[in-house]
């Protein structure tokens, strides 16, 4: 991909996916008793950008994402769980990747879910010393593997419909 | 593997992790609240001897967690973390999930409850 090109599908991506993030804080919690039961939206753009672009630019978008996202949500202290999450869901996510077909991307998705709260139980752990946290670890996992099988399908059809489409190929066919 | 492969698979790890939830659930019939802070147990407080409803107040680097007790439960009825999960939580119930409060590194549970701690 020109780098031009990549530059700006980059950050037109990185504030889709923030924006996607703002908007879903606005949502009150489904369970107020267990905090990071969420949707993960967001992620469709992570998991697109390594797709579309390459993985450099998928944990550049995260990045960028996760802090913005926390600044403008006024959740700073988030930010260590969510980067925490974050990081181990990609490392999964780049490990995995090559086994899965863009037919299975809702598979990888909910296991990269998973990884991502398991990352936050883990570091919540250790911060609080307090083991008592591990009690939300399997409702954390149904919610990650139901949440992210559906974000991950979500992708996975804006991808089969967009390969379907002139949109792709038009825009290769533009490139001088 | 197939589409179908994960998705059995996936439905096991769910029916495994309900079955846990299931079994958290069920109450040891622990009567004593234990309050921690960054690791380390800073009271506990056995609530049949809990005569009249009081309030505690924890402080944490400026911030603090202010902790209503009554014979029955605990909860935390006010907070000035940026997030509300301790207070959203309401009152610790049964076996129920523990108070947590990330910001103030706060973990209220009951004793010897849930899986483990």
């Amino acid at each position: 991909m020109k780098s031009t090109r990549r530059l700006a599908l980059l950050a037109a991506l990185t504030a889709a996916s923030l924006c996607v993030f703002v908007l879903e804080a606005q949502i009150p919690p489904l369970i107020p008793a267990v905090p990071g039961i969420k949707l993960g939206l967001a992620n469709v753009f992570t998991l697109f950008t390594l797709q579309v672009i390459d993985a450099p630019a998928a944990f550049a978008l995260l990045l960028v994402r996760v802090l913005l996202g926390a600044f403008v949500t006024g959740q700073v202290s988030a930010l260590g769980y969510s980067l925490c999450g974050g990081l181990l869901s990609f490392c999964v996510l780049l490990l995995l990747h090559r086994f899965f077909g863009e037919k299975q991307l809702w598979a990888l998705s909910a296991i990269c879910a998973a990884a991502h709260n398991i990352g936050q139980i883990l570091l919540a752990v250790f911060i609080l010393g307090s083991r008592a946290v591990f009690w939300y670890l399997p409702v954390l996992l149904v919610s990650a593997l139901i949440t992210g099988s559906f974000t991950g399908l979500a992708c996975q059809l804006v991808l089969s419909r967009l390969r379907a489409s002139k949109f792709m190929r038009e825009k290769k066919s533009n490139r001088r | 593997m197939s589409n179908k492969r994960w998705a059995l698979c996936f439905l096991a790890v769910i029916l495994i992790c309900a079955g846990v939830i299931v079994w958290q659930s069920h109450g040891t019939g622990s009567r004593a609240v234990v309050i921690s802070q960054d690791g380390a147990v800073i009271q506990t407080i056995d609530l049949d001897r809990v005569k009249e409803p009081y309030t505690v107040t924890i402080e944490w680097q400026g911030g603090h967690n202010v902790i209503l007790v009554t014979g029955q439960t605990v909860e935390v009825t006010q907070a000035d973390c940026d997030n509300q999960v301790c207070v959203a939580h309401g009152p610790l119930k049964g076996n129920g999930s523990p108070i947590t409060c990330l910001p103030h590194r706060l973990v209220i549970s009951w004793k010897e409850s849930g899986v483990i701690g």
